[in-house]
């Protein structure tokens, strides 16, 4: 066994170029499913780390029907009554903005609440000396803070945070800006959501952050012998359905549900490249099968693979985690971080392991089945007959995929409101992307063909590498597709950015034309956050000359499971821009309090014109009369419209995160917003005309595409390693004719070119027939995708896009022909033409 | 002035730990319109000598000289270049390219220099007796098709110096024969000198002179 490991060990020694490219093959696959994996664990281990810190030993929690103080205080006598509970703590947990104040370590003042700006989002935690059980360290002394229930004066501080802020610091609240200069600082709060994070007692918490009588959470300790299974039980049945009971660590719905969109995008597209990383592998056992016993080289490689493309996993899901951490900082106030455990590592290794051992199992089923005698012969190499028949085969795909457009347009239709239709639009895309996939797999060989009639007769070298392009329909495909695929997904995802971005400056500008936001919050995924515009700021700018008019509208998220979360919207305007899909939207009728839902909230929960919506509220669940159902993208169209004072009268008054000021007659919106500048307010107070607006906001949707262009960046490497190793082994396998080619009087400049041009052709055919698969794809993804996001984005294709990543991807193919063009230019005649 | 010398030709392989000495300072001279065949056993040396006749390998000793000019000072694309115009190589082992038709494969040389191929190459590969084949693949070639199809393409540039590494060693003996009349007749039509490397007595016996090759030395 020693023996036979060592002797396997040799020869990857001995083959280093094959063996790094078969490795790194696996490894290009592997990265994409580990991120994926990484990415997942660090959801949920982040927040496990959260609970962890701020639920100590409570294994569970009893939340509200809203996301932001939809829990009623009475909820805590019901619970601490509850046979059982061993304690019942409550808390206010409020996501807010610091504002480092003037003197802050660098960075522009924007009310952005990404990371890395200087207005950053804090989790304002309220508790009372109740919490001792959660934190038996709490300082509960007679007369301190926690213990009198003050109302003023600093919250206490992180160390990190008093450290990002500066002495001076400030918290927005829900009712004007809270100094933090002298706050006291406890190092320990370091560890809690990367110490973006303040404490304060309970009953300020809730005067700062609009929760008179409500709370956010109450975690609850059982009493000694008590089942946590149990007791969870007993507490649902007590609290009553618009209330939940989970389990600490449990994650925020509100959290979970980018991540749901996300993982199984990636895992496909992880797949996908495991695919074509398998498809490698294969090709480099291939070619090492004269020397046999494989099993164990293709193991070891696939191992290192398995290895490495975790560590790129790894790598990847950083910008995904980061990208998801910004937006759940901002609804929940919980940081995500990467959380490497060993489990991804043992994923990854396996999954290299083996796709290399299935990838060699095939290649040396086919060596055993080929046909020695023809081998030996030389015959049955007329290749140049099969394109003729993969033609057909193309065109079948195609038919496949074109098919696949028309059922996404069924699944589409009405916005997708019908349950059946989210099934049928999965299966539409997923049918549409592997049937272009394979159409362009198919066509490529073909389409060299073509260009090789064309070319006869000119410049030898590039004919010949026409001709090897030809030969190979296999290598030439799995090319072509890595090729295609790195360029068609540029396509689309630029696609929807321009989509996103026109669809939402023509809604913004037609609907918000004559006013000006006026908010202290982002303009998108602000929600729950509560930095509101104080009361005294909101009576200010009423009372400001040239404003006519201040509507202000509100948003409540209800609901207390990933899959039951409702956006709750109030407005007072007279606009119902969107387009309806069934019912109607009648001005009179939704005054009367009959609401529109979205097209997500149609298909979940089966709503039609007529239905009755129930509706979660702090105080027991409420039906009301469903008029139409309209494509309003705002949570992935999960969402209801009331009128303002019907929300009020629903979740209580809600601070205005944000409202319209219109200008009076003769006022122009410039100068109206001259004015609301030059009155000074409040520092954190933003105006944005509607151009404004519409910018920020389409900038802030169009960064949610992060992730699918970082999935861009990964095939373009895809199609890096796949041109590489493909023309290395190629060059490999057809040494003796490259010999007799440089014997005839091809020169090393010529071999070079050859093999280039080889290259060259397949990325001008892969950028090709990308694009074309794109705008079929593009189209499907078009149709199906108000189930995803409750709205129809306008269609339009970024045609520029397809000449910048077409000329990029190229480049990176050239790149990648340049070491196996240049090893073939060096070639050694002599001995490669003898017979070994 | 011959058109193709080696003076003090050596060339040594290493095989493993060990130097085998496949040339030993050879001295040989050819001139234009020369048959000359090269014997001697197997493993003596001859297709080195002729790979190093026609620049496809560089000698570790002396000079090979063709047509007045020293190939080792020339770079490798100008040997390359000197190869397609000037010297026509017939392979051991006929090395015919498997997707190319006949037609395609003859007509390699022209095509990378760039030349129209049209007349020339059917003309040459009706000289070999291979018309009828010109459009099919390698693959449904027999064994002395294919041989005359590698003769083809070595004549069809008109080189000044044919380089034949045993062309009839596949062949039966009247196959052999046709093969061998084709390069004989290009030799004393064209003037073109030919070297070729042989076990085969009779062939060797039509040559102007004959080399025997021993011990890495000719004689
Ligand atoms: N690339 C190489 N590496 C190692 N040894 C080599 C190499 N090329 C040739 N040799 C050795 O050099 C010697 C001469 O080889 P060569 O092929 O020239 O012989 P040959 O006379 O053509 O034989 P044959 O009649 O069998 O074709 C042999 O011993 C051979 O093993
Ligand atoms: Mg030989």
């Amino acid at each position: 066994m020693r023996l036979f490991l060592l002797l396997n060990l040799r020869r990857l020694v001995r083959q280093p170029v094959r063996t790094v490219l078969g490795a790194v093959a696996a490894a290009a696959g592997v990265a994409l499913v580990v991120s994926v994996a990484v990415t997942t664990t660090s959801v949920s281990r982040s927040f496990a780390d959260f609970a962890s810190h701020v639920a100590g030993p409570a294994p569970l929690r009893v939340v509200g029907a809203t996301s932001r103080g939809g829990l009623d205080e009475s909820v805590l006598s019901t619970v601490e009554r509850t046979p059982g509970v061993g304690a019942a703590v409550p808390m206010v947990q409020a996501v807010t903005l610091a504002d480092p104040g003037p003197g802050a370590p660098g960075g522009t003042r924007t009310v952005t609440g990404q990371t890395g700006s200087s207005v950053q989002p804090v989790l304002a935690v309220g508790i009372d000396c109740r919490a001792q059980p959660l934190v038996p360290s709490l300082p509960c002394g007679a007369g301190s803070a926690l213990a009198t229930g003050t109302t003023t004066g600093p919250p206490t501080l992180s160390a990190a945070l008093l450290r990002r802020l500066g002495p001076d610091g400030v918290l927005l609240t829900d009712d004007g800006r809270l100094p933090l200069r002298g706050a006291p600082v406890v190092s320990r709060l370091d560890a809690v959501v990367g110490g973006q994070v303040v404490v304060m007692p309970l009953a300020q918490s809730q005067a700062l952050f609009g929760r008179s009588h409500r709370l956010d959470v109450v975690y609850v300790v059982p009493s000694a012998g008590t089942h946590v299974e149990t007791l969870k039980q007993r507490l649902s049945a007590a609290v009553g359905p618009w209330n939940g009971v989970l389990r600490s660590t449990d994650p925020p719905p509100a959290a979970t549900v980018v991540l749901g969109g996300l993982v199984p995008l990636f895992g496909l597209m992880g797949l996908f490249a495991l695919a074509i990383g398998a498809v490698l592998v294969y090709d480099v056992i291939a070619i090492s099968l004269e020397e046999r016993r494989l099993d164990l080289e293709a193991g070891l490689m696939g191992l290192a693979g398995g290895l490495l493309g975790t560590v790129g996993g790894v790598a990847l899901a950083g910008p995904v985690t980061a990208g998801l951490s910004d937006f759940t900082r901002r609804t929940v106030g919980i940081a995500v971080t990467v959380h490497v455990t060993p489990a991804p590592f043992a994923v990854g290794a396996a999954l290299g392991v083996g796709l290399a051992v299935a990838a060699a199992w095939f290649s040396a089923r086919r060596a055993l089945r080929m046909d020695v005698a023809a081998e030996l012969s030389n015959r049955g190499l007329r290749d140049e007959t099969a394109p003729r028949v993969r033609w057909r085969r193309g065109a079948l795909c195609l038919g496949l995929g074109l098919a696949g457009v028309a059922l996404s347009w069924v699944a589409g239709f009405h916005g997708g409101m019908y349950t059946w239709q989210s099934h049928l639009g999965s299966v539409a895309l997923l049918g549409t992307s592997t049937a272009f996939a394979l159409a362009v797999a198919l066509a490529a060989p073909g389409v060299a063909l073509w260009v090789l009639r064309l070319w006869r007769g000119r410049n030898a070298s590039v004919g010949l590498g026409l001709a090897n392009l030809v030969r190979n329909p296999g290598r030439t495909s799995v090319m072509a597709v890595a090729v295609g695929s790195a360029v068609a997904i540029a396509f689309v995802v630029a696609s929807f950015d321009l989509s996103i971005h026109d669809a939402i400056t023509s809604a913004i500008t037609r609907t918000r034309n004559q006013s000006l936001r006026v908010s202290t919050t982002p303009p998108n995924n602000a929600l729950d956050i509560d930095a509101r515009i104080p009361p005294a700021v909101l009576t200010s700018l009423r009372h400001l000359p040239g404003v006519a008019g201040l509507e202000s509208g509100a948003v409540v998220g209800s609901g207390h499971t990933s899959s039951g979360l409702i956006g709750v919207e109030g407005q007072d305007d007279q606009n119902l821009p969107f387009d309806v899909v069934s019912g109607t939207k009648d001005l009179s009728a939704f005054d009367r309090g009959q609401v529109l839902v979205g097209v997500g909230l149609a298909r979940r929960l089966h709503l039609r014109a007529g239905s009755q919506l129930a509706l979660d509220t702090p105080t027991g669940t409420v039906r009301v009369p469903v008029q139409g159902v309209w494509l309003n993208g705002d949570f992935a169209g999960g969402v209801v419209n009331m009128p303002m004072s019907m929300l009020t009268a629903l979740y209580g008054p809600q601070p205005a995160g944000e409202v319209a000021l219109r200008p009076g007659p003769g006022v122009t919106l410039d100068q109206l917003a001259r004015e609301v500048t030059a009155a000074k307010l409040d520092p954190d107070l933003q105006v944005q005309t509607p151009t404004e607006l519409a910018s920020s906001v389409s900038t802030d949707v169009r960064s949610q595409l992060a992730p699918f262009w970082a999935l861009q960046r990964g095939l373009l490497l895809v199609a890096f390693v796949a041109v590489l190793s493909t023309l290395l082994l190629v060059g490999a396998q057809r040494r003796r004719e490259l010999g007799l080619l440089a014997a005839v009087g091809m020169r090393p400049s010529e071999l070079f070119r050859m093999v280039m041009s080889e290259a060259a052709v397949v990325a001008v055919i892969g950028v090709a027939l990308g694009a074309l698969g794109a705008i079929g794809q593009y189209e499907a993804s078009h149709e199906v995708i108000p189930i995803f996001i409750g709205y129809k984005d306008p269609f339009r294709l970024a045609g520029g896009t397809v000449v910048v990543y077409g000329v990029l991807v190229t480049l990176v193919v050239l790149i990648a022909a340049a070491l196996p063009a240049w090893r073939t230019s060096r070639l050694e005649v002599a001995a490669s033409l003898r017979y070994e | 002035m011959g058109l193709l010398r080696l003076d003090g030709v050596s060339k040594r392989f290493r095989r493993g730990r060990e130097d085998v000495v496949a040339l030993d300072g050879v001295e040989l001279e050819i001139d234009a319109g020369e048959f000359v065949s090269l014997v001697g056993p197997s493993g003596s040396g001859k297709s080195t000598l002729l790979h190093l006749a026609g620049g496809i390998d560089q000698p570790d000793d002396g000079l090979v000289t063709f047509d007045g000019r020293d190939l080792g000072r020339l770079s490798v694309g100008e040997r390359a270049r000197l190869r397609r115009k000037k010297i026509g190589f017939v392979f051991q082992f006929f090395h015919l390219i498997p997707t190319l038709t006949v037609a395609e494969n003859v007509a390699l040389p022209l095509l990378l220099d760039g030349r129209r191929a049209d007349g020339a190459v059917a003309d040459t590969i009706a000289q070999v007796g291979l018309s009828e084949r010109a459009r099919h693949l390698p693959g449904e070639l027999s064994g002395g098709e294919m041989q005359r199809a590698a003769i083809a393409r070595a004549l069809v540039a008109r080189p000044r110096l044919l380089l034949a590494d045993e062309p009839t060693g596949n062949l039966d003996s009247a196959t052999g024969k046709e093969v061998l009349d084709v390069l004989v007749t290009e030799v004393l039509e064209v003037g073109a000198a030919l070297l070729m490397a042989t076990h085969d007595e009779r062939a060797a016996g039509r040559a102007g002179r004959v080399l025997n090759l021993r011990d890495g030395n000719v004689s």
